[in-house]
């Protein structure tokens, strides 16, 4: 009896720890599932199917009021299998014809090249709170489009999810690669000359909404598949288009633009310039089935995709006799061995943001080999002097001085400002050593009243150090930032906002004068 | 020699004929002067052309010539792109010429034209671009191309299956334009010109600058020209209104006063049934009312419910989508629409209560003008109180906002499409108090300049909105940290202790909001060895969100054009703040009033006992402003700012 009491004691718990979780969803999903078909054509059919239950105005007007669907009709069909809403009160409103919106994706927005992808909007009618909304929709693609099956699924989304099960079916005679990033279980069964994988994950969190959570950082639970045999299989749908250096006008363009410079710098300087400087499409690898323009397209129209504008600039740098390694950077670390190009988030020459990121992202040559980013140092030592007859004056002949660099360097990503506690990893963008040296001179007739300091704050995640002193008619200030670790977990969160919190008080780079 | 001497005629024939099309010419000259030099490009020629048929139909000659200037302004102009509604209008590139600067003439193939459905978000109306790819140009390039258009904006109900019917205006046999004589880049030239059957009448009138303007006979009909010459780039002021409302704009429209519009809306949405009962719909009325007793009870339930739960998200009603307001049945059985779905969804519930109530045009943004061109975009309700005055209702502007009609719309024009039909109306200012922020603070320094207290924010109207918005549109995760973050603002130090937003802050109908924090801050001042230095918490970036005011640049001492806010508003600040043991506030007392038509301030500081007493009220009159009231204004909101200084305190 005793136990049963505490079983019934133990499950009332455990319902009232799932209560306050649910109450503080907008809005909650029943059943997501997604199936990725590869035939043995090449053809390939994707399917999708969610059923999301809304609870707040939040998740009913500003979420998931519609869902947009991006696909290319020139080589895929986009299927709606079903869609419609079930009202709180059982209810059921079909998605009317008039609710199908097919618009140009805002990524091909002045993009002639691109001008045929079609983006399909389905607006969900008759949402209320509580209702249900369900979508059920297939994009069939037809064989040569897409080289392989290769696919990067997240497998949460804003809200919880209750089931989540992703399907890949592939020929047995294709090898399928995988890595889950998550607790997903997975099945296995061959059947009728196909392989099935099937992940199922039970009671999905929603994705956490704080800042810097990523995949790259641990925070978002993903699926990779892929039916490419090698990274360089998959990278060499890219590096075959990659032939601007082959190509008569990028040469001519190449020797125009370096013409009149002298230097190396200088050629880079200019050829990077006139990259940059053409019109920038957002299309992404994936939304143009992994296909570029040739160089002599992008300068002819005077805009590309990241990708194109790449190839074009390796063109041209190799012209110009300078070096030009195209590198891919991945959403995050998946080994050098495991072939995508769905994971794929950049394709660049050169992108310190992602030098910084390597040792939490793959970044890998077009020929599928491991690529070594040089960082660039972001450390930051710097020497100032001021006269000290600035500064803000106040009353009774007070005055204050605040020093040069606050608020610069890596407080400009303004962590201080962040919440105090948090659940997710935070993936920081470096690792910051920065030290500000300021001295005052001070004025004839005045005098520092702020006592001298010498504070630091060591944690395990780095420390920050803060030393004021006064001699001969000069103040000097030094502030130093070290952080030792650019991945914080939730457990060293507290000491790093506890560092972030005093790098950014303003005291601390503030000397206080009066009158003597 | 004979064949050399041929091909040389040929080449001057064909380049005379270029010549001879490019009427744009003379203008590249005067593109040269110094006001051009440092733009991107130059539009050298902007024609429009209008012939209006005697059904109001407008077919559109739109020329435009633009000179290229740097590789930006070369990039800029890669694409030519043109917006149309399928539904009611067409647009074609009829020619596009590129003039190289190195003398080669590119004729465009206009058959390349994409023609694609636009990108959208919120409105699924279908509408659509053309496109036509330039290409890479050069500084010294210049494109010239004409669209031909045929049609207008929006559509409404009664197009028959004949051809070119969808094209006539739904006000039939009237035509009206308002046409910006503004440009972001600077224009050499910009010309306006329509001609009209000789038997219309039109009235126009250019307002806020000048051009040079003809009305003449030709082929039988009115032509009237409207041009400019040197038309450069507007001057803006900080926080200024409208460029409809400071910059030089025509308008114009062949029908005679706004009481024929407002007749006109009236009809031919109860001509459509936009507003007929519907069952399902009149049940969710007669749930809502249940137990209401005033007219102002029932209004106010019905517009809120509408407001949370009609989401905005407009799909069209195919043929008669822009006017036509959807029909009871489709916005209860979609839930969703733009504007005038929205309102529409009000009229019919109020009207199922058995109120009397209409739909009516407005513009959000910026003046109507006496003259009825339809300068509107977007569309709320009247309802008739049993004082037989109509009140405006928006349910599109007041989602989870305690108010009926946004004050974010106060001092707006719109026009009623009441079967008696109506003239053009304004919405009255609202009064500050109505959009009050209230802030008392009470805190204590400690000797090491550490800050102990607790504050209470309370506001009602837009006020209440503003604050409000972290509960209603923010996701329930992150309300505890929103609230965090309100006091990492002040420093970054500070440690929320407790925060009390009630039990259910969505709320907004129980009562105006009220949050209380309380919180500890390390360092608050800067401790000297005998003084300490710190800002009065109210005053040191607590709650800007709200105090909209605090991004009006008063830095400008002189205005040349009206000015807005988000909102009338009463910000009223009370702060005490204990002193440490023996210390004295140095800072001289403070004592400020002022008052004008803008904005009033009154303001105090002093030290009482050994707390220090701060106290400030500013009253911010209007939303939008004269540049006469910038004087009042500037001089309220500075004198309020410098409660935001150190003070001083001493041993």
């Amino acid at each position: 009896m005793k136990k049963i009491h505490y079983i019934y004691v133990c499950l009332g718990m455990l319902l009232l720890s799932a209560l306050p979780a649910k109450a503080a969803s907008e809005a909650e999903y029943g059943k997501v599932s997604k199936t990725y078909i590869l035939n043995a054509d090449g053809s390939q059919e994707m399917r999708a199917y969610k059923e999301l239950t809304l609870f707040t105005h939040t998740a009913m007007n500003g979420l998931y009021g519609e869902t947009f669907i991006t696909y290319n009709p020139a080589y895929q069909t986009l299927k709606i299998n079903d869609s419609y809403t079930r009202q709180k009160d059982g209810t059921i409103i079909k998605t009317p014809e008039n609710a199908f919106v097919e618009v140009l994706p805002s990524s091909a927005t002045d993009a002639p090249a691109y001008n045929g992808l079609k983006e399909m909007v389905v607006v969900h009618t008759g949402l209320d709170l509580g209702a249900t909304l369900y979508l059920d929709y297939s994009i069939i693609t037809r064989a040569g489009y897409l080289p392989e099956l290769d696919i990067c699924e997240q497998t949460q989304e804003l809200s919880p999810i209750k089931e989540y099960t992703l399907t890949v079916v592939v020929p047995e005679n294709k090898k399928l690669q995988y890595k889950a990033f998550g607790n997903g279980s997975l099945k296995v069964k061959k059947d009728n000359g196909k392989e099935t994988f099937s992940w199922t994950f039970k009671n999905m969190p929603a994705i956490s909404q704080e800042r810097g959570n990523s995949v790259a950082s641990g925070g978002v639970s993903t699926i990779m598949a892929s039916t490419y045999a090698t990274p360089a299989e998959a990278l060499n749908v890219l590096q075959s288009q990659f032939t601007a250096a082959s190509e008569r006008e990028v040469a001519t363009l190449a020797q125009k633009l370096v013409a009149d410079k002298q230097t190396v710098a200088e050629k880079t300087k200019a050829l990077n310039a006139y990259v940059g400087g053409l019109g920038s499409c957002r299309v992404t690898l994936k939304e143009c089935g992994y296909r570029i323009r040739p160089a002599s397209e992008v300068i002819r129209t005077a805009y590309g995709t990241e990708a194109e504008k790449a190839n074009l600039l390796s063109g041209l740098l190799e012209a110009a006799g300078l070096p030009a390694d195209v590198k891919v950077a991945y959403v995050c670390k998946l080994g050098e061995d495991y072939p995508s190009l769905s994971g794929v988030q950049s394709v660049f020459l050169s992108d310190p943001t992602m030098a910084d990121m390597q040792d939490f992202i793959t970044v890998l040559t077009l020929d599928g080999k491991k690529a070594e980013l040089k960082v660039e140092s972001h450390s930051i030592n710097r020497t100032d002097t001021l006269p000290g007859n600035g500064g803000k004056v106040l009353a009774n002949g007070y005055k204050l001085l605040t020093m040069p660099g606050l608020g610069e360097g890596f407080a400009r990503y303004g962590y201080a400002m962040e919440s105090a506690t948090r659940e997710s990893n935070l993936l920081l963008p470096y690792k910051a050593d920065e030290t500000y040296t300021c001295e005052v001179n001070i004025p004839s007739g005045m005098e520092v009243c702020t006592p001298p300091k010498n504070k630091e704050l060591k944690t395990p995640v780095g420390k920050v150090a803060v030393t004021m002193t006064v001699a001969d008619s000069k103040a000097k200030v030094v502030r130093s930032l070290q952080l030792n670790k650019q991945l914080i977990t939730p457990r060293e969160y507290a000491d790093f906002h506890r560092l972030m919190s005093e790098w950014a008080d303003a005291n601390n780079a503030t000397l206080l004068l009066k009158q003597k | 020699m004979k064949k050399q001497l041929s091909a040389t005629l040929a080449c001057f024939l064909f380049a005379s004929a270029l010549t001879y099309g490019q009427s744009w010419k003379p203008y590249e000259g005067e593109a040269k002067g110094e006001a051009y030099a440092k733009s991107d490009c130059v539009v050298l020629l902007d024609s429009t052309l209008v012939s209006v048929q005697p059904t109001g139909q407008g077919s559109f000659a739109v020329c435009k010539v633009v000179k290229v200037q740097t590789p930006k302004g070369a990039v800029a102009n890669r694409v030519i792109k043109y917006d149309y509604d399928p539904l009611t209008a067409l647009a074609e590139f009829k020619r596009v010429t590129v003039y190289r600067a190195n003398g080669k003439v590119d004729e465009l193939d206009v058959k390349q034209t994409c023609d694609y459905a636009a990108p959208a978000r919120a409105i699924y109306w279908g509408a659509r671009q053309i496109m036509l790819e330039v290409g890479a140009l050069q500084p010294g390039d210049v494109i010239d191309y004409e669209i031909a258009k045929k049609g207008f904006t929006y559509a409404l109900l009664g197009a028959s299956d004949e051809d070119e019917s969808r094209f006539i205006p739904p006000m039939r046999g009237q035509f009206y334009d308002i046409v910006p004589f503004w440009s972001s880049d600077p224009t050499v030239r910009k010309v306006y010109k329509v001609s009209i059957p000789m038997e219309k009448e039109m009235q126009f009138q250019f307002y806020q600058g000048e051009c040079a303007s003809s009305m003449r006979y030709e082929d039988g009909r009115k032509a009237y020209t409207f041009a400019i010459n040197g038309m450069l780039p507007f001057t803006r002021e900080p926080n200024m209104v409208d460029l409809f409302d400071a910059a030089p704009k025509l308008m114009m429209s062949s029908t005679p006063n706004w009481k024929e519009k407002s007749l006109w809306f009236n009809k031919v949405n109860e001509d459509y049934g936009s507003f007929a009962a519907y069952p399902e719909a009149q049940k969710k009325v007669d749930e809502l009312i249940k137990g209401k007793k005033t007219e102002m009870e029932k209004i106010a339930v019905l517009t809120h419910w509408v407001a949370d739960n009609i989401r905005y998200s407009g799909i069209s009603m195919g043929k008669g989508e822009g006017f036509t307001l959807h029909n009871t049945k489709m916005n209860f059985t979609d839930r969703c629409g733009v504007c005038k779905d929205i309102a529409g969804t009000l009229i019919s519930f109020l009207r199922m209560a058995g109120f009397e109530a209409y739909p009516a045009m407005t513009m959000a943004g910026s003046r109507v003008e006496s003259i009825p061109a339809d300068h509107f975009n977007h569309c709320v309700a009247v309802v008739k109180l049993s004082s037989g005055t109509y009140m405006p209702l928006d349910p599109t502007w007041v989602p989870f906002c305690r108010e009926l009609w946004s004050s974010a719309e106060q001092q707006q024009n719109y026009l009623p499409g009441v079967p008696e039909g109506s003239d053009l109306c304004i919405t009255p200012v609202s009064a500050p108090e109505n959009h009050y922020v209230r802030i008392k603070a009470d805190n204590r320094l400690d000797a090491k300049g550490t800050l102990y207290g607790t504050f209470t924010i309370t506001a009602e109207g837009q006020s209440d909105s503003s604050i409000r918005g972290t509960f209603t549109r923010g996701f329930q995760s992150q309300w505890r940290s929103a609230m965090e973050k309100q006091l990492l603002a002040v420093s970054p130090k500070a440690k929320m202790i407790s925060v009390d937003y009630g039990k259910n802050p969505k709320d907004y109908q129980a009562a105006p909001i009220k949050i209380t924090f309380r919180y500890e801050i390390p360092d608050y001042a800067v401790v000297g060895n005998e003084e300490m230095v710190f800002k009065p918490m109210t005053m040191n970036n607590l709650y800007n969100q709200v105090r909209s005011y605090l991004r009006i640049d008063t830095s400008v001492e002189e205005r040349n054009y009206g000015f807005k806010d988000a909102c009338s508003r009463l910000v009223e600040m009370d702060e005490t703040i204990q002193l440490p043991g023996g210390y004295k506030m140095v800072s001289a007392d403070k004592n400020d009033s002022t008052q004008g038509t803008g904005a009033e301030f009154e303001g105090s500081l002093k030290q009482q006992g050994n707390k220090v007493v701060l106290h400030n009220r500013l009253a911010l009159k209007k939303r939008v402003y004269e540049p006469a009231d910038w004087k009042s204004y500037r001089e309220a909101v500075s004198a309020h700012k410098t409660y935001g200084d150190y003070l001083v305190i001493k041993k």
